[in-house]
């Protein structure tokens, strides 16, 4: 029975977004190293499993790190896999074309790269295995590279590895674009893609599948991450996907509308976490933490924000053992009170209600952030879009709240 | 009205069971509700907001009532007239029930008939305390009594508006300030940008590494070239120092081996060898002297024992003897106690025979067991007595009732036939109710009368000021002003025509400067120069033609000359001097013509626009004229139309709000009209129902008095009514009354029948039960029950002397037994003591005993002496035999028979062992020098060295190791440095933990960015609304505020003003009326602030109920800063107010509601206490 691994978009030490330190967040190492150990439980998983090949198709680094080390510590690992006889057949993708690195580092000896110049074939005859595959020249790499891969090698099982977008995909930039029948008719047993971040299975027969990354950075990349190991049996292909991250993003969202206090709002929230935490093995979750419901703490939660996040974190770390980490909370609450009535009054609160209905745009207000915005110049701190809306749907919550709230002022 | 508080019920609230306070007594009034400290004022007012909008989380008023059991309940009347009657319970859900469905329903319900209003609304802007109150006034102090804001605090009741603006500012300067460091956002952007260095810092290059990895293999290689030649250097150094270490020891250890030969022959002793010899020579005195003593101590033991003695038979009995004398003392006492229990029994006896012969004289203790009752039969008796006493008690107050009843009736009787009969009385019923439907008939007369004079008044006064036209009303009326239409009309033309007059007028002033500019140009140009035109020159050329025509003539055809010709020359003298200067002059003009051609054109085309202008100029005057006329002949035909009026009319214009006025004047009339005919309706409708209400009261047999007025007589017609009413009330009341008697009497006869009946049954079980005891069967309870106690007592006394009886034979038999042992003791030990009575004998033998116990005593002591001492005597006697065989073996070891010569063998054996120690010590060390190599060929290789040699190549060895070893600290300092420097390079990167942290700032960041943006916009929000309000409000705010401070303060102020202060902001000031001058917030005493606040929040809700219509008004004691005068002054606004609104006053201060009683009429007043 043959079989390999399927792995892309590992982006070492790229790192994971968005995760403020504070008082009571799990260990830091593990948050700062989980790029890396999800590569670690890739090469302990193919030497445990004896796996003999293992395909990498495309963005091992992001384009713009600058940090050598990573390229030694992949070597390092490459290394290991090298050791126990196992191949390895990498595509360099968008961000690897971007990095230096790539083309400075010595891989060991069973650890083979596609050119880029134009499509190869790496036949293992040990393994009866032919693997074809292009590398990125450069990152704005946007030709269908499908098109000239070349022919399957009878009597092998054929693999083609492609770091591209299939076309119409939306969110991503369409790297060498192509379509899943272009794939298809190359007549290989397996489309090893990269690039997408999600696992996905687009076609059965031949089989093309997206692994997705092996490890979670952001908030838009949550549930489980790993990569796909594909066995054959007598002419028959199955494939499975292996888990490697060791910290999971999640989304937790509570209904807090029975909600009178603020331990009543932790309350329900650690209700819903500890629900999404069952199936996290005890890996290290990095938590978004929304809000919903009309309530009527909405006032309170509107104007402390900082006390909400803090009790949010606490009962976080109480919930998940210290395995949570709060990455952000967003309140999307509506008040109780019902502002109708009191915005057709003639009372100085009807006023400032109407002048609210009023105001279309952040902009009527003419408020001046000349000083904010020379501040932020140059921090990578982006000056939100002035005419959001939402901004304005924000200040007029706290200013409702704060003034229907007296208990607070 | 939106809504009022109808009535209000705190059934278990506080302090408050089922405490209720009904609001429907007044109208339009003020409520004043009074309670002292304690009293539960705060609680009421809780309880209140808590029945609208639903009881707090937690609460604070279930001390009384469990929280579970909290419940208010009240009405409230709604604007479309229907009562909402509502309880509101202390639960989560289902906490309102109506009252009148017995269902729930939802708060929303509710909410819609309070308007919307929330609780926090309801509290701010329909309630006001002295909190709120201070709150407010330091708000508006804090603005410096900025305008908007202090309109905007004081009418929305937001008294926290100033804590807002500055905590929206405090949170925005804790989170951004263009120069502070430490707000988050600054600090953020620090620690990001130090962050990102940092990245940089700790991110290297592939190339860097490479390098210094190649640089730390070249210095690791040197450094183990160096160890090298470092170990063979150490070797050399350690075997040449060995060997010239051991040369010495050599030498010395070949002494010490010739003086060991020389000791040979004395023996090795142990090193204890000299103490063992002294111990054993000194325990042998020691044994000797012992053994003297002890035998002489023993002999006097001997001496000792033979002198005592004791008897061994008396010894056995010790037991016996000592209870025989601790028992002597029972013995004793049981003797007396005998005859001291006789006797009372003897007492007892005698006294129960006399007692016997007290109840009955047939009865002595010998039969009296007969009489003794069982426990059945006394049970039945107490039950007996049990029964009589009640059908005693029973009997009684029945009789009692029957009484009671029977005077009842006959009371009641006598009143009712003394009340008279009532007359019929529908017809003055039904008069009474038109004349109620009418309602106050007189009232209205005379308000309808008061009104029409006042209108009449109002008329004749602006018919007097109206001007242009004089007379009375009736022809005012027939007065025909021309139409609306027409007057516009001629407004309309006259306008039009003055317009366009003016218009004429304009363009002729602009036409005449027009040329007067066009001749100013032209004198410029003309001015010093007399310019010539191609006319004069055409005219100049003619007159020099017509001088030549003369010349010829005179010349050739000797004619005259032409006299016209020479006229134009008068001054020249001939004929030939006019043609010259003819000819000069067309020539001068015809060259000037030329050399000025351009001021000459100029010229004249000025001169024709000059003319063209002229024209013109003429043409607008002739326009104008016409219009004027046609002016003239609009106003006449405007004053033919008023002709017929005989009015001198003014402009269209004034006649036109002077024909206003009329209207208005006539309107006026038409009203007064009305009211004339509504006079002469009630007048009618009064004096009909007069007549009706007259016939109607007597035929009550009542007498009206002639002259009665109409309310005098509707109000007799309701006495009479009422009067009738109320006998027939009273009739019925009686009559039902007697009912009730009658019927009671009969049932409390029928009861005494059945007690009797009882009474009977009782008296046939009694006889039976009393038999047993002899006792007739009339006799009463208490008799039979005194026989029976008597009969207990006597039992129980026999009893108690039974029981002693008893006692007595026991002790008996105790004392003989007792006599007995002493005997037979007595005879076994001592029979000496036979004729003893008991106590001494056992007292003699006590004695006895003891004497025995000493002498036994002292004897067994001297014997363990004596066998101590003797084992003693054969251990000393042991141990000196030992000792002598020690020092025996001693001699035997030494190799001599006399130990005193012991110590000189010691002193040879120790120096022999010292010398032997040495050399040990000597061959230790050259085996360590040996450094494993056999020693023999060691000390044989150490012989062979030359001294000299060795120490010179050690030397030189020497100074080779110290240089290679420096050189290679070196290496290891400088691998230690490139190591660290490639350890920055180790696939651990810093960098991207790092990165982490600096993405996670990043994030805090942002969203402190956006949250900074939401305060800076909500505070922006808040000033502009702030802004909106006071441009839209501040007129009819401020003017009704006005008054209400006015009021207040006794007119001490006049009112309040919008002004602004030294920055030109808009701010508030208060009139003084002393000097109208305007004074700012600050300038203002704490009452009178207190009173401008309180005036401007009854100002805007004078308003807001304008607008919106009201909702109860709940005052929480705001007084507090007001002296008596101005209290009282407030509360009378409030009462006018609460014309308006309803006002719900509380307080815990009992001289207000004094004051509220004096100051505000009754009828606009309430009060309630709790």
């Amino acid at each position: 029975m043959a079989s390999f691994i399927h792995a892309s978009d590992l982006h070492l030490d790229s790192p994971l977004q968005g995760l403020e330190t504070y008082e009571g967040a799990p260990d830091i190492e593990e948050i700062r190293g989980a790029t890396r150990q999800s590569l670690m439980n890739l090469v302990d998983f193919m030497l445990t499993e004896q796996v003999p090949l293992l395909v990498i198709v495309g963005d091992l680094y992001d384009g713009d790190w600058p940090d050598f080390s990573t390229g030694l510590f992949f070597a390092q690992q490459m290394q290991r896999l090298s050791a126990a006889g196992i191949h390895v057949a990498i595509v360099w993708g968008n961000h690897d074309a971007q990095n230096k690195m790539t083309k400075t580092l010595v891989m060991p000896e069973h650890v083979k790269i596609f050119p880029a110049r134009k499509p190869e074939t790496f036949v293992y005859n040990d393994i009866r295995m032919a693997v074809h595959g292009q590398s990125y020249a450069t990152a704005e790499t946007f030709q269908n590279l499908a098109l000239d891969y070349p022919q399957p090698r009878a009597g092998m099982l054929n693999i083609g590895l492609l770091h591209c977008l299939i076309s119409g995909s939306m969110g991503h930039l369409p790297y060498a674009p192509c379509t899943l029948d272009d794939l298809a008719s190359k007549g290989y047993n397996y489309w090893a893609l990269g690039h997408v971040h999600d696992y996905k299975v687009l076609r059965e027969n031949p089989s093309i599948i997206y692994p997705g990354c092996c490890q979670g950075r952001h908030i838009k990349e949550t549930g489980p991450k790993g990569c796909v190991l594909v066995e054959e049996d007598n002419g028959v292909l199955s494939h499975e996907f292996i888990r490697l991250d060791s910290v999971q993003w999640m989304t937790v969202t509570a209904d807090i509308s029975a909600a009178e206090t603020m331990g009543q709002v932790t309350d329900i929230f650690a209700q819903a976490l500890e629900a999404q935490l069952a199936g996290t093995d005890g890996r290290l979750c990095c938590i978004r933490a929304i809000l919903r419901g009309r309530t009527p703490v909405h006032g309170h939660l509107v104007i402390h924000p900082e006390e909400l996040t803090a009790n949010i974190r606490a009962v976080a770390a109480d919930v998940s053992r210290q395995r949570g980490w709060v990455e952000k909370v967003r309140v999307e609450t509506q008040s109780i009170v019902d502002l109708e009535d009191l915005a057709q009054s003639d009372t100085p609160q009807g006023e400032l209600l109407r002048y609210l209905q009023e105001l279309d745009s952040p902009a009527d207000l003419e408020v001046d952030h000349t000083a904010l915005k020379s501040k932020l110049a140059g921090s990578g701190i982006d000056f939100p879009m002035e005419n959001d809306t939402d901004l304005l749907v924000g200040a007029k919550d706290i200013l409702i709240s704060m003034l229907t709230d007296t208990t607070d002022t | 009205m939106l809504m009022k508080i109808n009535a209000f019920h705190m059934l278990a609230f506080g302090p408050f069971t089922d405490k209720g306070i009904d609001f429907s007594g007044i109208e339009n009034g003020l409520h004043v509700i009074y309670g002292e400290n304690e009293a539960g004022k705060s609680s009421s007012l809780r309880a209140l907001i808590a029945w609208l909008y639903g009881f707090e989380h937690r609460v604070v008023d279930d001390w009384l009532h469990s929280t579970n059991k909290l419940a208010v309940s009240g009405a409230l009347a709604l604007n479309d007239g229907g009562l909402l009657r509502f309880t509101r319970y202390k639960r989560r859900k289902n906490d309102l029930i109506n009252d009148d469905s017995g269902q729930p329903f939802e708060q929303s319900v509710l909410n819609r008939f309070l308007a919307g209003k929330t609780k926090a609304d309801f509290e701010n802007a329909y309630g006001i305390s002295h909190d709120s109150l201070r709150h407010g006034v330091e708000s508006v102090l804090i603005s410096g009594g900025e305008l908007g804001q202090t309109l905007f605090t004081a009418t929305s009741g937001l008294n926290v508006l100033k804590n807002v603006l500055t905590k929206l500012e405090e949170k925005q300067a804790k989170l951004f300030s263009p120069r502070a460091h430490k707000a988050d956002i600054n600090a953020g952007i620090t620690l990001l940008a130090e962050q990102r260095k940092k990245i940089r810092q700790v991110s290297t290059s592939h190339i860097q590494w490479k390098k210094m990895k190649k640089e730390l293999v070249h210095l690791e290689d040197r450094k183990l070239e160096i160890e090298t030649r470092l170990a063979d250097l150490n070797r050399t150094i350690g075997t040449g120092t060995r060997h010239r270490d051991a040369l010495n020891h050599v030498t010395r250890l070949q002494q010490v081996e010739e003086e060991l030969d020389r000791l040979v022959s004395i023996p090795e002793l142990s090193d204890d060898f000299p103490q063992q010899r002294i111990q054993a020579q000194a325990g042998i005195k020691q044994s000797q002297q012992a053994q003297e003593t002890l035998l002489a101590e023993l002999e006097e033991i001997a001496k000792q024992m033979s002198t005592l003695s004791f008897d061994e038979t008396i010894l056995a009995n010790q037991e016996l003897i000592d209870a025989l004398a601790g028992n002597i003392a029972v013995f004793t006492k049981e003797s007396a106690d005998s005859k001291m229990l006789r006797a009372k029994i003897h007492q007892t006896h005698r006294d129960v025979e006399a007692g016997l012969k007290l109840v009955n004289s047939d009865l002595n203790i010998a039969t009296i067991d007969q009489l003794r009752l069982s426990k059945p039969a006394r049970n039945k008796l107490q039950k007996l007595i049990g029964q009589h006493t009640r059908l005693a008690q029973s009997i009684e107050s029945s009789d009692k009732d029957l009484k009671t009843v029977s005077n009842k009736l006959k009371t009641i009787a006598t009143q009712l036939s003394q009340t008279g009969q009532p007359g019929k009385t529908a017809e003055l019923q039904s008069c009474l109710e038109r004349a109620s439907e009418q309602g106050n008939l007189e009232l209205r007369l005379s308000e309808v009368q008061a009104e029409k004079a006042l209108m009449r008044t109002r008329i004749d006064k602006e018919l007097a000021a109206l001007g242009l036209w004089h007379g009375d009303l009736e022809s005012f009326e027939k007065l025909a002003i021309p139409p609306d239409e027409s007057m516009r009309r001629f407004a309309d033309r006259l306008v039009e025509l003055g317009q366009r007059l003016s218009a004429l007028e304009k363009e002729i002033q602009r036409n005449s400067k027009d040329i007067g500019d066009k001749q100013r140009e032209h004198d410029e140009v003309t001015r010093n120069k007399d310019l010539p035109n191609p006319e004069d020159l055409q005219t100049q050329r003619g007159l020099r033609d017509q001088g030549w025509r003369s010349v010829r003539s005179v010349w050739l055809e000797g004619g005259q000359a032409d006299q016209g010709f020479l006229a134009h020359f008068p001054e020249q003298a001939g004929l030939a001097d006019a043609y010259e200067k003819s000819v000069h002059d067309a020539d001068d003009t015809a060259d000037m013509l030329r050399t000025e051609a351009q001021d000459i054109a100029i010229a004249q085309t000025l001169r024709n626009q000059i003319v063209e202008l002229e024209k013109t100029h003429q043409t607008i005057e002739q326009q104008r004229d016409s219009l004027k006329q046609h002016h003239q002949d609009t106003l006449g035909q405007w004053q033919e139309l008023w002709q017929p009026l005989g009015i001198s009319a003014l402009s269209p214009a004034e006649m036109i709000e002077w024909s206003g006025r009329v209207v208005q004047i006539k309107h006026g009339a038409a009203d007064y009209h009305e009211k004339a005919s509504r006079q002469q309706q009630l007048e009618n409708a009064i004096k009909l129902i007069h007549a009706d209400m007259t016939v109607a009261v007597n035929r009550l047999a009542i007498n009206v008095p002639e002259m009665i007025s109409y309310s005098g007589l509707v109000d007799l017609a309701k006495r009479t009514l009422k009067e009738n009413e109320e006998l027939a009330r009273q009739r019925k009341e009686f009559k039902l009354h007697i009912q009730q008697l009658e019927d009671r009497k009969l049932e409390v006869q029928q009861k005494i029948e059945e007690i009797e009946e009882q009474k009977r049954l009782w008296s046939e079980q009694w006889a039976s039960a009393i038999s047993p005891i002899k006792l007739p069967a009339a006799s009463q309870p208490d008799d039979v029950m005194e026989y029976i106690d008597a009969l207990d007592d006597v039992f129980n006394k026999l009893n108690d002397a039974k029981a002693i009886q008893q006692r007595v034979d026991a002790m008996d038999r105790n004392r003989k037994a007792f006599q007995e042992a002493v005997q037979d003791a007595s005879d076994r030990l001592a029979p000496q003591l036979n004729s003893l009575e008991v106590e001494k004998a056992v007292a003699t033998l006590k004695g006895i005993l003891a004497e025995n116990l000493q002498h036994r005593q002292q004897y067994k002591l001297l014997e363990a002496d004596q066998r101590k001492k003797t084992d003693q005597l054969s251990e000393a006697k042991e141990k000196l035999a030992g000792n002598q065989e020690i020092l025996r073996q001693l001699c035997a070891e030494a190799s001599i028979s006399d130990p005193d010569l012991l110590p000189e063998v010691e002193r040879q054996s120790r120096h022999k062992s010292i010398v032997s120690k040495d050399a040990a010590a000597i061959k230790d060390r050259l085996a360590e020098l040996a450094a494993g190599q056999a020693l023999p060929a060691f000390i044989e290789n150490v012989r062979q060295q030359d001294p000299d040699t060795l120490t010179a190549e050690l030397e030189k060895a020497e100074t080779d190791k110290a240089d290679l070893t420096k050189e290679r600290e070196d290496l290891v300092a400088h691998i230690a440095v490139a190591k660290s420097e490639l350890d920055r390079f180790d696939i651990q990167s810093q960098a991207a933990s790092l990165a982490v942290e600096a993405d996670g700032l990043a994030g805090k960041i942002q969203s402190d960015v956006t949250y900074y943006i939401q305060l800076r916009m909500a505070s922006a929000v808040l000033a502009k609304a702030i802004e909106r309000y006071r441009k839209h409000n501040e007129s009819p705010v401020l003017e009704s505020a006005s008054k209400y401070f006015r009021t207040m303060t006794r007119e001490s102020f006049t009112g309040l003003k919008a002004d602004f202060n030294e920055k030109g902001e808009p701010v508030l000031k208060a009139i003084r009326s002393m000097d109208d001058t305007a004074l700012s917030i600050d300038a203002l005493s704490d009452g009178t602030r207190d009173q401008m606040f309180l005036a401007l929040r009854l100002g805007g809700l004078s308003r807001h109920i304008e607008n919106s219509g009201s909702v109860p008004f709940i005052v929480d004691d705001v007084l507090v800063h007001f002296d008596d005068e101005r209290s009282s002054a407030a509360l009378l606004a409030l009462a006018g107010l609460a014309e308006k609104t309803q006002i719900i006053f509380f307080t815990h201060h009992k001289h207000l509601v004094e004051l509220a009683e004096k100051a505000v009429p009754k009828q606009s007043l309430c009060t309630y206490f709790l």
